[in-house]
């Protein structure tokens, strides 16, 4: 089967996995490239970039070792990004670097791309500088929850599957983590 | 305002070369691919062995003829590692098969030229008139007898062959949790395990050989240390 490039994730993981096809791997390359490294990029402290570089490599690495695993049930996007999560955790774990709690200006451009979503109408009317404190304040749970949903535009499902929660929670951990920015950031404006 | 970026293009014409490559690899003939691992391993032992046998002719008994034998293996399973198709990339802390058959190849190479260069480390006659390590192994056995000889003499065997090999692959070690560098050093100490064998099957330096083996692991440790220190310190510089 000649690969066009316009079947779904699924599809060309399947192509990729069962008969070696390296341009269906280029296809899903090139769809996830900017996300993925923006995942690690967004999540690390802006003096590790590099180490971004590093883990968005080693994702595909593993996405490449692990290709005959891949359970064409699951999403592609929630299943690689799961192998970056895990790796990212890892790589924290470690004690090489800590999650970046404080935003920095860059993350104003992941806003902008979103400009149709709600959240990102909610955001535009606070200033981001607050946003950034607020978020280093909300749990680690629901500021993952939080970036998956408004950052990577995972649904509540992809992001239950990715944080091993059920879709209810999920739901409910990026509901508060909104509502605790909400709060913190009109106690800090008045 | 910075704009936030993707992957630099270099990261990623390497990794879809990488990947297109191992692709590639996996459709041609496992036989092939062990036909080539056969051959270079032969050709390394008896390019590694006829020095040795040589230089060393008059010493070389059963025991160093299993050592080239187990070497010869080593290589083997090196050469297999290498050449198992998978991307060759250099990521910190992305360890795979073919990082360490390159730990495994030169170690085991360094080894056999080391034995050349030093003999009176394993405890071999050199064949020249003067031998800059000869009074080395003098020193160390005024120091403390043979346990302090054998425990040092492992220790530089494997310190220096461990430096120049992981120096090769020092961007790979940059990161990594206690679990990959295990499997460095054991993959690395595999090499030295024909020197181990003589040692058993000598009566004199048998109930020594406890001391090569604690010299040779904290070699290798120190060897780990020194090479990732200095990879991150090329990243600093860098």
């Amino acid at each position: 089967m000649k690969i066009t490039g316009e079947e779904s994730d699924e599809d060309l993981m399947n192509a990729y996995a069962v008969s070696g096809d390296s341009q269906a791997f280029v296809f899903l390359y090139k769809r996830y490239e900017q996300r993925l490294f923006g995942y690690f990029a967004r999540r690390l402290f802006s003096g590790h970039q590099a180490q971004a570089g590093d883990l968005f490599q080693r994702t595909w690495l593993k996405v490449h070792e692990s290709r005959h695993k891949f359970d064409p049930a699951l999403r592609f996007s929630a299943w690689l990004f799961t192998i970056a999560q895990n790796l990212l955790r890892d790589y924290i774990s470690s004690g090489h670097v800590r999650l970046s709690r404080q935003l920095d200006d860059q993350e104003t451009v992941g806003i902008e791309n979103v400009a149709d979503d709600i959240e990102a109408g909610y955001f535009r009317k606070l200033e981001w500088d607050r946003v950034c404190s607020a978020l280093a304040v909300v749990t680690d749970l629901q500021r993952e929850a939080f970036l998956l949903s408004v950052w990577e535009g995972f649904t509540s499902k992809e992001i239950a599957q990715l944080l091993n929660v059920s879709d209810a929670n999920a739901r409910q951990l990026v509901s508060r983590a909104k509502s605790a920015l909400k709060i913190l950031l009109e106690g800090a404006r008045s | 305002m910075t704009e936030f970026t993707g992957p630099s293009e270099e990261v990623s014409k390497n990794l879809l070369n990488a990947i297109a490559g191992a692709l590639k690899e996996e459709k041609k003939p496992k036989s092939l691919r062990l036909g080539k691992v056969l051959l270079l391993s032969t050709l390394t032992t008896l390019l590694l062995s006829c020095p040795l046998y040589f230089m060393f002719r008059e010493e070389l008994g059963l025991a160093w003829k299993l050592a080239m034998g187990f070497w010869w293996l080593c290589l083997n399973v090196g050469f297999y590692l290498y050449y198992l198709p998978q991307p060759r990339l250099e990521v910190p802390g992305y360890l795979s098969p073919w990082i360490l058959a390159k730990i495994l190849i030169s170690m085991t190479v360094l080894t056999v030229v080391q034995i050349l260069i030093c003999p009176s480390f394993v405890f071999l006659e050199t064949p020249f008139a003067w031998s800059p390590f000869e009074s080395l192994t003098h020193l160390f056995m005024s120091w403390g007898g043979m346990q302090t000889c054998m425990f040092l003499c492992g220790l530089l065997m494997t310190v220096f062959g461990g430096v120049a090999s992981f120096l090769i692959v020092a961007r790979t070690l940059k990161a990594g949790d206690s679990k990959d560098f295990a499997k460095v050093l054991g993959i690395a100490y595999l090499s030295q395990a024909p020197l181990l064998l003589v040692q058993v099957l000598d009566d004199s330096l048998r109930q020594f050989v406890v001391f090569w083996i604690l010299g040779g692991l904290l070699g290798l440790t120190v060897a780990l240390g020194v090479s990732r220190s200095f990879a991150k310190l090329k990243t600093i510089f860098e």
